[in-house]
């Protein structure tokens, strides 16, 4: 370490690389603890790069202050525990030469980061002890980092001053660990419950001196540069310095002498700096617990040279008395009383007591208040009394049963408690620690976050972090929307193309990743969101027959490049597509044939009437259904009106032949790229009948006819309330209001400059309705939507970041509803789709009148396949394999998950739009607190996987 | 007819005997195999098999008489007539002077055919009331809604209600009416095989679905009674009400999903493999799940189950009909062959019937590559309480619009799906006063059993 200057001054300075030794061994059992408070942990600035160095030590301190003008001296940082107490975490320091940075953190993954980031880095230990969690008056100790990658980080407990080191353009990292404010009081510290460390002892060979240290590092400094000592082992065991509580041993250096002297007494202080000695604070303390015997304390004897004036500090009367015949030492008469050991030798004949705790797990309701019951019995005694913990602090006490203490006032957060039952002999049990949640109230984001997230999540394949919803809440809707329209798209075909040179043919599976590629990586989120809902209406699929892969590529990126456009052009470039005509059998469709018997084919036909355009009955703007004299709803065509479309389309076939040669109509050369072609000889030339008694005189050519029967779709009224009421239950919600569907049909039918079919109009008109806005509304027991399972799939791993070594994917099939998740794009079972916008499931919602489209594939069966591909996907945390593999990034998540409420509290906002309600909530924090903070990794993948069921995510609103 | 509770008491009482013995071993190892049919048991059990898309019953049934397989050579072109070398003979009995031959891919149905074991019944569709060609022409009576749609024919089908829109279906009206008699497992009266479909959808009763692949359980759950917190979160996620329906609706799902693991999963292990292959085919997966399902019925203690299996692909517009047909075809044969012998082996082939149903029947005439939308149909019931070897119903004339024909090649049905469902239902137990419950359109035809069915033993 740079700071290794310490033992310059000739004498037994280790300079501080303080690495105090783990006292992990002491957590649970170790009965010689004793109430101890927070100590200061200093910080200093490193002048060079600005970053921070923290110290508990008062001997570091000193010699910074003193010898050390390139660390500016900032004061207190926070205050922390100087030994292992209960519920605390060590947080160690690493320190990395090169760099010239210290480090300092309570996590291992944060150790392995620093590490991997400067192979030099040193562990230099653990420097003091952080509370776990908040409580007490704790608060967050956040870290940041220098910019643009620069070395060095700065440890702030204030918003105040966090918002500062922000604007002077350092980067926020995470949360470090939890400690107590520097302008605490020292009264207003909690009282925890501290275990003793060791202290080492080493002699001066040459000058017969005793340097006596708790800190491991200097130990080893020591051992490893500085053979004029000799190491003498552990000495005996010692509270940190804690001067309310034990006296305090301070540790003095007198140049004269150049010898060290320790002393608790006032007296003997003051004397000695008198004489000239350099006070280097309080190292440790000294205070015999109560229930210490005999057997267990160690009486160090302080001896000092009649000539030398030097000191050495003897730990048995027979050390002493042998250092006194062979050194000539006289003994000094001042006597340290320490422990001989960590743990009573008493253990073995008073049997400690048990005890068990009871309390709430989860309080919802602010200020909290926690009542804490404890079950306490002695097997060869009786109970003197029952502490209570809220991690390291203690909270009160009852000596009368039954233990009980209320806690009152409990500020939001996570806190883990405990009880210490004490025997009438002194020794002590403890319970487990049982996790305690206190949450804020629900209400954690505004309004204006809700509906940004609202629209994210209606409008795009996930929402990406808080800052995407942060900037629409700050935007407007409209304002995103324009973004939107003007971002352009990856061609489709040109992803095929690739994979072709690349792979050495075209795959139908490349048309599925080009697929997946635009969800997940390209920022036009709208258009691709319209492109997929486009294709849920017109639909082509690779179930049977089979598609090209050109095909199929082309196809999407006619939606993409329709999917803001007119819905007259869509219509008619959809229909001449070569993968819609090969789906639906208009390509190659002819003219009837009276000897043969044949007819055109009435596939497309139908198709186009039922589904593309204006569905079996006569509609209303608004949706419902005309009705007529008798009641009835009324038909849109009959079969006269299918076999005159049929007849209208009849002549086409792949483009790229001769159509003039009737030979090569049937089979054409195969042409997947380019809009099918007529051959007018192939083309029915007789009248057809259309929609409303319109019809078609013979001998138009087969263009004229197709243009006048697509006109003659595109004008019927039922176009808009039909497509409108589609578009809004793929973006918004199931059961459109029929006012709402009326307001986009309307968009539909007048864009506002009299273009009818506009449809970045109708999706304006889609996204903007106060119906799809409004946070109230949304409260109704029938508003809502299942998010389809591939959009879940979808959120999940863009809202998780998740990233392959080449870009790319391979999600291919996904159908299947044993294993995946029973729908993938391109690969509807038939041209109805994956679900019908009128299926109704059975049981309330179908009592209640309401469709629930997506609820067709969402059965007992595809329901455990489906929760079982997510639960897959959270616990290897990535998707597919090798070069593709998608691999999540759960590290911000991780970070979070040391408290469960801000785990919690961002996927409610990200996956659920900040609508999580207080009961899932609770459950959600309770099941979280009950994992072991130790492991965020498992807090976060439970919270994904339960995140997947949950009916907030799964049900949009 | 013992119940689960039941079963575990009997298996439970001989060991705490403790008598030893043979004579006691062998007790218990009676009791055990209820995988066996025990004497006297009550038990009946309808399949539906749905063949989406619209099968081309055409090429399904052919007639073979020469004059007859002249007029469908003719009628169906070059394009989609099947030669008559190919077509599978049929020893019909009931059919004097004609003939018939099966689709070459259904060898295994022919079999099951010319041994008794199924009858065809010829030309069903949905009606409204009886309806002929002149009274079409005329427009004098009421047709169904929106004829020649998918979606539309396929719900009429499952519902036998083609005048308004079905709610329910005629499977889960059943369900509803025979619940009672299947006690704890009620549950179970419904299962599908292969997802959501109306045929089940009953007033009270869902049908439960089932995966063909034995798909039971969410890998991450440990079930309600575990107190690790995921699982523990994820049933109380499950317990809490939702005032929204759609999140009510996914709880259910989810809820139904664990209580199948429950149920089946723990009484599927019991179930001893069959003898009978199941062809590796999807449907045959399906029907393999379901003869496993009626295995296990007396451990769930059930009386009545309703079950429901289908395969798609049928919508043949295009130049692959034929052979896409005889894939499918092909599948149809093994998988319901396979599913015969497989209740064979149980002893239970009279108390299970199994029958076919589609959107509706092809053009008789092509569209030049396949066939379009059309409407009365050819279907298949199997089962040994079948009255096999048979050609129920009027298997229409051939003819290019013929007396049959509303023109261009759609057969108007003469017998409706009202009756062809009724006689199931009156076979499976529902009395003539519950049948109008049933099938409230079975009072506008003057036969409500076809006859198709023996009457129950």
């Amino acid at each position: 370490m740079a700071i290794r200057s310490g033992i310059s001054r000739a004498t037994h300075r280790a300079g501080f690389a303080l690495l105090f030794v783990s006292l992990s061994a002491f957590a649970q059992e170790s009965d010689f603890g004793q109430d101890c408070k927070p100590v200061p942990v200093h910080v200093f600035t490193n002048l060079g790069n600005n970053s921070h160095f923290l110290t508990m030590h008062e001997p570091q301190r000193v010699f910074l202050q003193s010898s050390r003008p390139d660390y500016r001296y900032d004061g207190i940082a926070y205050h922390a525990y100087p030994t292992k107490a209960l519920n605390s975490v060590g947080v160690s320091r690493m320190y990395s030469a090169s760099a010239n940075v210290h480090f300092y953190t309570a996590s291992s993954s944060d150790k392995s980061a620093f590490k991997s980031r400067y192979p030099d880095a040193m562990d230099e230990g653990i420097d003091h002890y952080a509370p776990q969690g908040m409580g007490g008056g704790a608060v967050e100790i956040v870290r940041f980092s220098r910019p643009n990658g620069q070395a060095g980080t700065r440890f702030v407990s204030s918003a105040a001053a966090a918002q500062t080191l922000e604007q002077s353009g350092m980067v926020r990292d995470s949360i470090s660990f939890h400690a107590f404010p520097p302008g605490m009081a020292r009264a207003a510290m909690p009282v925890s419950r501290c275990e003793p460390g060791p202290v080492y002892r080493f002699m001066h060979k040459q000058s017969i001196a005793t340097f006596l240290t708790p800190s491991e590092a200097e130990k080893k400094f020591i051992e490893s540069n500085r053979p004029d000592y000799q190491s003498q082992g552990i000495a005996f065991y010692a509270h940190g310095p804690d001067a309310t509580t034990t006296p305090g041993v301070n540790r003095f250096y007198n140049p004269n002498t150049q010898t060290h002297f320790y002393t608790s007494s006032e007296t003997e202080r003051a004397s000695y700096a008198a004489s000239g000695a350099i006070s280097e604070g309080v190292n440790f303390a000294v205070q015999p617990p109560a229930k210490a015997i005999a057997a267990d304390i160690a009486k160090v004897y302080r001896l000092r040279h009649p000539s030398t004036q030097r000191f050495l500090y003897a730990v048995s009367e027979s050390e002493r008395d042998n250092w006194i015949k062979t050194y000539g030492f006289k003994d000094d008469g001042a006597l340290l009383t320490c422990l001989k050991v960590s743990k009573p030798s008493n253990s073995g004949t008073n049997k400690a007591p048990t005890v068990t705790l009871a309390a709430p797990a989860f309080l919802a309701i602010t200020p909290a208040s926690a009542k804490l019951t404890a079950t306490a019995s002695d097997t060869d005694g009786t109970i003197a009394k029952v502490e209570f913990y809220n991690g390291a602090v203690k909270l009160g006490e009852t000596s009368t049963a039954p233990h009980e203490y209320n806690w009152t006032n409990i500020a939001p957060g996570s806190y883990a408690v405990m009880a210490v039952a004490i025997d009438d002999k002194g020794a002590r049990g403890t319970s487990s620690t049982l996790p305690v949640v206190v949450a804020a109230a629900s209400a954690v984001f505004s309004d204006s976050q809700k509906n940004a997230a609202r629209l994210l999540t209606q409008a795009t394949f996930g929402i990406k972090s808080q800052a995407e919803i942060d900037g629409v809440a700050a935007s407007g809707v409209n304002a995103w929307l324009n973004q939107q329209f003007v971002l352009n798209w990856n061609s489709h075909v040109a992803y095929v193309d690739a994979a072709k040179a690349r792979e050495g043919k075209a795959k139908e599976e490349h048309a599925y990743e080009a697929v997946w590629q635009q969800w997940l990586n390209e920022p036009g989120q709208l258009r691709a969101r319209m492109a997929f809902a486009l294709s849920q209406i017109f639909v082509i699929s690779n179930i049977a027959p089979d598609l090209d892969t050109y095909a199929m590529a082309s196809y999407m990126d006619l939606l993409n490049r329709n999917a803001f456009g007119n819905y007259r052009t869509l219509l008619g470039e959809v229909t001449l597509h070569p993968a819609m005509g090969y789906y639906l059998n208009m390509q190659g469709s002819k003219k009837a044939d009276p000897v043969k018997g044949t007819h055109p084919n009435e596939n497309y036909a139908r198709e186009v009437l039922q589904l593309f355009s204006i569905g079996l009955y006569k509609l209303n703007t608004d949706g419902s259904r005309v009705v007529g004299s008798d009641g009835k709803p009324i038909s849109t065509y009959d079969e006269t009106v299918v076999k005159g479309f049929a007849r209208a389309f009849s002549g086409w076939n792949f483009a790229g032949n001769n159509t003039s040669d009737p030979k090569i109509f049937d089979p054409a050369k195969e042409n997947w790229l380019e809009p099918m072609q007529a051959w007018e000889m192939m083309h029915e030339p007789g009248t057809k009948q259309l929609l409303d008694g319109k019809l078609l005189p013979a001998n138009q050519t087969a263009r004229k006819d197709l243009d006048d029967a697509l006109d003659n779709i595109f004008n019927h009224p039922n176009v808009g309330p039909f497509i409108c009421r589609q578009l809004i239950q793929r973006f918004v919600t199931s059961n459109p209001s029929p006012a709402y569907i009326g307001r986009v049909a309307a968009a539909f039918n007048n864009n506002g400059s009299g273009v009818r079919g506009d449809l970045k109009a109708v999706l304006t008109a889609v996204l903007t309705d106060p119906e799809a806005r409004s946070l109230t509304g949304i409260t109704a027991p029938s508003w809502g939507k299942q998010r389809e399972p591939v959009i879940r799939f979808a959120n999940f791993l863009r809202g998780l970041n998740a990233t392959s070594p080449t870009g790319r994917n391979k999600i291919w099939y996904l159908d299947d509803a044993d294993e995946g998740l029973g729908q993938s794009p391109l690969l509807a079972p038939s041209v109805f789709n994956f679900f019908s916008p009128n299926y109704r499931q059975p049981g309330p919602l179908a009592a209640a009148n309401l469709v629930a489209p997506e609820f067709q594939i969402t059965t007992e069966t595809s329901m455990v396949g489906q929760l079982n591909f997510f639960a897959k996907l959270v616990k290897n945390a990535a998707y597919g394999s090798g070069d593709t593999k998608l691999t999540l990034n759960l590290d911000a998540l991780n970070t979070l998950a040391a408290d469960p409420v801000k785990l919690v509290d961002a996927l409610n906002l990200q996956f659920m739009n900040g609508l999580m309600t207080d009961s899932t909530r609770t459950v959600m924090l309770t099941k979280l607190a009950a994992l072991p903070a130790s492991k965020p990794v498992d807090r976060t993948k439970a919270a994904l996987t339960l995140l997947a069921l949950s009916p907030e995510f799964a049900i949009q609103k | 007819m013992l119940t689960r509770r039941q079963f575990l008491h009997l298996l439970g009482g001989g060991a705490a005997a403790g008598l030893g013995g043979f004579a006691d071993l062998r007790n218990i190892a009676a009791a055990a195999d209820l995988n066996m049919k025990a004497a006297g048991e009550d038990y009946r059990a309808l399949v539906m098999l749905f063949m989406f898309g619209g099968n081309d019953g055409n090429n399904t049934v052919v007639p073979t008489a020469s004059g007859e397989y002249s007029q469908y050579a003719a009628g169906r072109t070059s394009v989609l007539a099947l030669p008559t070398a190919q077509l599978l003979p049929l020893t019909i009995t009931n059919t004097p002077g004609r003939t018939f031959g099966l689709h070459p891919a259904m060898s295994g149905m022919q079999g099951l055919i010319n041994t008794g074991k199924a009858g065809i019944v010829a030309n069903v569709g949905p009606l409204i009331v009886p309806t002929t060609k002149a009274q079409l022409r005329a427009r004098s009576v009421p047709l169904p809604n929106d004829l020649y749609s998918h979606s539309d024919q396929q719900q009429q089908w499952q519902s036998s209600i083609s005048d308004g829109a079905p709610r329910t279906g005629w499977g889960g009206r059943l369900g509803d009416l025979v619940a009672a008699s299947n006690g704890t497992n009620r549950t179970s009266t419904c299962i599908s095989v292969t997802g959501n479909n109306l045929f089940e959808v009953g007033t009270t009763l869902t049908s439960f679905k089932v995966s063909p692949g034995n798909q039971f359980g969410f890998d991450f759950y440990k079930g309600p009674t575990s107190t690790e917190p995921l699982s523990q979160g994820i049933t109380e996620l499950m317990a809490m009400n939702s005032g929204n329906l759609f999140e009510g609706a996914w709880k259910d799902v989810i809820a139904r999903a664990i209580e199948n693991q429950k149920i089946l999963a723990d009484a599927l292990a019991t179930a001893t493999p069959f003898t009978t292959t199941f062809p590796n085919t999807g449907l045959g997966q399906q029907f393999q799940m379901i003869a496993r399902l009626i295995r296990v019925r007396q451990a769930l203690g059930l009386k009545r189950q309703v079950f429901f299996a289908s395969i798609g692909g049928f919508d043949t517009h295009g130049d692959d009909q034929l052979q896409r047909q005889t894939e499918l075809l092909g599948a149809i044969s093994g998988a319901v062959t396979a599913f015969y012998n497989a209740t064979v082996e149980m002893d239970v082939a009279n108390q299970v019937t199994t029958f076919t149903a589609s959107d509706f029947n092809r053009t008789f005439r092509s569209n030049g590559k396949g066939s379009d939308h059309a409407w009365g149909n050819h279907h298949f019931v199997v089962g040994g309480a079948v009255d096999g070897g048979k050609m129920h119903g009027t298997f229409p004339t051939m003819g290019v619009d013929g007396p049959d024909d509303t023109g261009g090649g759609h057969f108007i049905p003469t017998t409706s799906v009202d009756q062809y469902s009724a006689t199931l239902a009156k076979w499976f137990g529902v009395s003539v006063g519950d049948m109008p419950t049933i099938l409230p359109g079975i009072g506008r035809f003057p036969v409500s059993d076809l006859g198709f069915m023996k009457a129950v033993a």
